[in-house]
């Protein structure tokens, strides 16, 4: 269960990732860089699910992006079974894109428009020359359709003529239509209502089980992360600040960041858990940092499977559920930390020292890393004591399917 | 479907279509029928007005059947219009698709010259360009397709650029398209409905440019007849025999109109956002 890329060689190993923008104050001004990817490593294991969590402007999207090669990176590594992408020949790069396949955050904006169904399934088949005979390819299509939940009287529809959830569905079906290894899912929930989440979310779980396919699932939603992924990068300011089983993350989170967003957001097992759940020493919830703003949309909060919660009635999590701190940062923190941690100003343990140097990340005994100065901190999450199995019954939740 | 039932809906689109197409059928059917060909001088019966005997729109002043010279040049017209629509929307997609997709660089240069040639007014260019190549139907459409282009680039290249970050490009990019695959796929049936639109504007121009050209004597030459250059004939006799330049002229109105009312009602059928228009437009 560990984590050892040393031993057994990933499916995708990412190495000082870095990405930067540069812009020029108008036409003779200073040059300004922004970093959205700030030597961000790690790596993805075949059929495993990574997940990437951190609210917007974190680098996640920016990473998946770099992943599939759509976007150059300033500096770093990718490798994809052992090659990189950015330096591959032609037929290589072809079967790579055949072997990655990506899906977008929106998924009204990631179908075009003028296709129906069928002509949008087939699309991957001709852009790799995989079309054989009408019959074939027509099979192809409806076990696409039929993975995802789909029935085949649907090809000729166009999509507008389909609901979110089903129409992330077809993106879902049309990536699989390569049989990928890896598939990079950038917000793919993030877009859809909860009831819907919860069921695209099944899906990927299921598909990953059933063609046992790695997936990145890049989201600013922890619990939703949480349900599906095996391991959870979390990310901010173009930095992943803590890496690690998603068990040991939810039980016992590393960085401060992490605990601001598990206790932020509602926890997987609601006994008692938003009310006690804090850091422990000083805690969370009393920091200025995650204060609540007034925007409490459904950005972030409730957990996916909105299955009963217990006897908490939603309100009692109304100040934990609006997702100010997974998807905005509040209004009072400094625009620009450039020295020392960047998570310093909201943190709530910040020691000297942390405005000094860029806390690099070790790696603890047991796999996980952090970035965080602090090794004296113990910090509780949601599932502390929950032991010994609390992750299988949260998945159990969320079993039922539906279309 | 739906487009051409929306277009059908604007009344002046329909009158456009109509209009257009009895012109276009009158080319091809009439001509046949008349006892006169274009050519054929009588000069027995010179400046006669319209409807006296065989002549129902009278004869010029050598003679010839105004009515035969009017469908000759009406379909002269219609045919350099619509291969100068063609070759300067072929020109124009090519150029707009790369400047759009590609940007950087090529689109800077291309886009500036674009601009460039924009600067001079239209009717001088043509002039200029008519005043080099040998007279005639096929230079005709060559510098028409030579000034008109440029609109259609520019076209092309914005519903490109504003295609291009969008998600569903960026799905088929990241699946590994070429870009031929992404430009004929993926942005030319999200783009026809705007380059039909300056198309058919086009032709209407062509029409329009073709007369000027032909009226100032670069164009088609006589005896062949033009709109333009039997205009250009009728000069002389505008006092005593003014149906010899108004004739041309509506038959010009007639094909310029009928062309923009069909452009403009394909603009307003293919606007999205006119899904769900009321039947009563205008």
């Amino acid at each position: 269960m560990t984590e050892s890329p040393l031993t057994e060689s990933p499916l995708l190993d990412v190495r000082n990732l870095t990405k930067t923008y540069t812009r020029r104050k108008g036409l003779f001004g200073k040059k300004e860089t922004f970093i959205a990817l700030d030597d961000v490593s790690f790596s993805v294991r075949a059929g495993e699910v990574l997940g990437i969590v951190g609210e917007s402007g974190s680098g996640k999207s920016t990473a998946g992006r770099a992943i599939v090669n759509i976007l150059k990176r300033t500096s770093g590594d990718i490798r994809f079974e052992g090659a990189d992408p950015a330096t591959m020949d032609k037929p290589a790069l072809r079967a790579f894109r055949r072997r990655v396949q990506m899906i977008f955050q929106d998924p009204y904006a990631s179908l075009n428009p003028r296709m129906t169904v069928e002509q949008l399934l087939r699309t991957p088949l001709t852009i790799h020359n995989l079309t054989a005979t009408p019959e074939e390819d027509r099979k192809k299509l409806v076990t696409a359709l039929d993975l995802v939940g789909l029935p085949e009287t649907l090809l000729g529809r166009y999509p507008h003529e389909f609901s979110g959830g089903q129409r992330q569905r077809l993106n879902i079906a049309r990536a699989l239509m390569l049989n990928p290894a890896l598939v990079v899912a950038d917000e793919a929930v993030s877009a859809l209502d909860v009831s819907v989440q919860a069921q695209v979310v099944n899906l990927f779980m299921d598909l990953r089980e059933r063609l046992g396919i790695a997936i990145v699932f890049i989201a600013h939603d922890l619990p939703v992360v949480g349900v599906i992924s095996d391991r959870i990068a979390v990310m901010y300011r173009g930095r992943i600040v803590e890496l690690g089983e998603t068990l040991a993350l939810f039980t016992r989170p590393r960085h401060p960041y992490t605990a601001m967003l598990l206790n932020a957001a509602p926890a997987p097992d609601s006994t008692a858990i938003s009310a006690s759940g804090g850091i422990s020493g000083s805690r969370c919830t009393s920091h200025p940092g995650i204060s609540i703003s007034g925007d409490s949309t459904f950005t972030g909060g409730t957990p996916i499977g909105s299955t009963p919660m217990g006897s908490h009635a939603p309100g009692n999590h109304a100040p934990h559920t609006g997702a100010p701190a997974t998807e905005q940062p509040p209004e009072d923190e400094p625009a620009d930390v450039t020295t020392g941690c960047a998570f310093r100003p909201r943190c709530p343990h910040a020691i000297a020292a942390c405005a000094v140097e860029k806390p690099p990340v070790r790696t603890l005994p047991d796999g996980h890393m952090t970035a965080c100065l602090r090794d004296d901190l113990v910090i509780d999450g949601p599932l502390a004591g929950k032991s010994p199995a609390p992750e299988p019954c949260y998945r159990e939740r969320n079993t039922s399917h539906g279309t | 479907m739906n487009t051409v039932r929306r277009l059908l809906k604007i009344r002046t689109a329909s009158a456009g279509l109509v209009l257009v197409a009895l012109l276009a059928l009158a080319c091809v059917l009439v001509p046949p029928l008349l006892p006169r060909g274009p050519l054929q001088i009588d000069l027995h019966h010179r400046f006669l007005p319209p409807l006296s005997g065989i002549h129902p729109l009278g004869t010029d002043e050598i003679g010839r059947d105004i009515l035969a010279r009017l469908l000759a040049g009406a379909r002269t017209s219609l045919l350099i219009g619509l291969s100068a629509m063609a070759l300067s929307t072929v020109t124009g997609c090519i150029t707009g698709g790369l400047t759009g997709f590609y940007g950087g660089w090529t689109r800077i240069i291309l886009m500036r010259l674009v601009d460039a040639v924009l600067c001079f007014p239209t009717i001088f260019l043509l002039l200029t360009l008519a005043s080099f190549g040998q007279p005639g139907a096929a230079t005709i459409i060559g510098i028409v397709s030579l000034v008109a282009w440029m609109e259609v680039s520019r076209v092309v290249d914005g519903q490109i650029r504003a295609l291009r970050d969008r998600e569903f490009i960026v799905a088929v990019e990241a699946m590994g398209a070429s870009a031929t695959h992404m430009l004929l796929r993926e942005f030319l049936p999200n783009i026809a409905g705007a380059i039909v639109v300056v198309s058919t504007l086009n032709v209407a121009r062509a029409i329009l440019m073709e007369a000027y050209v032909s009226y100032l004597g670069n164009g088609i030459q006589p005896p062949q007849p033009s709109l333009g250059n039997m205009l250009n004939d009728a000069q002389e006799y505008l006092r005593p025999d003014p149906w010899l330049a108004i004739l041309p002229g509506i038959v010009i109105a007639i094909a310029v109109i009928g062309l923009n009312f069909i452009g403009d009602g394909l603009r307003t059928a293919l606007d999205p956002r006119q899904s769900n228009a009321s039947g009563s437009r205008r």
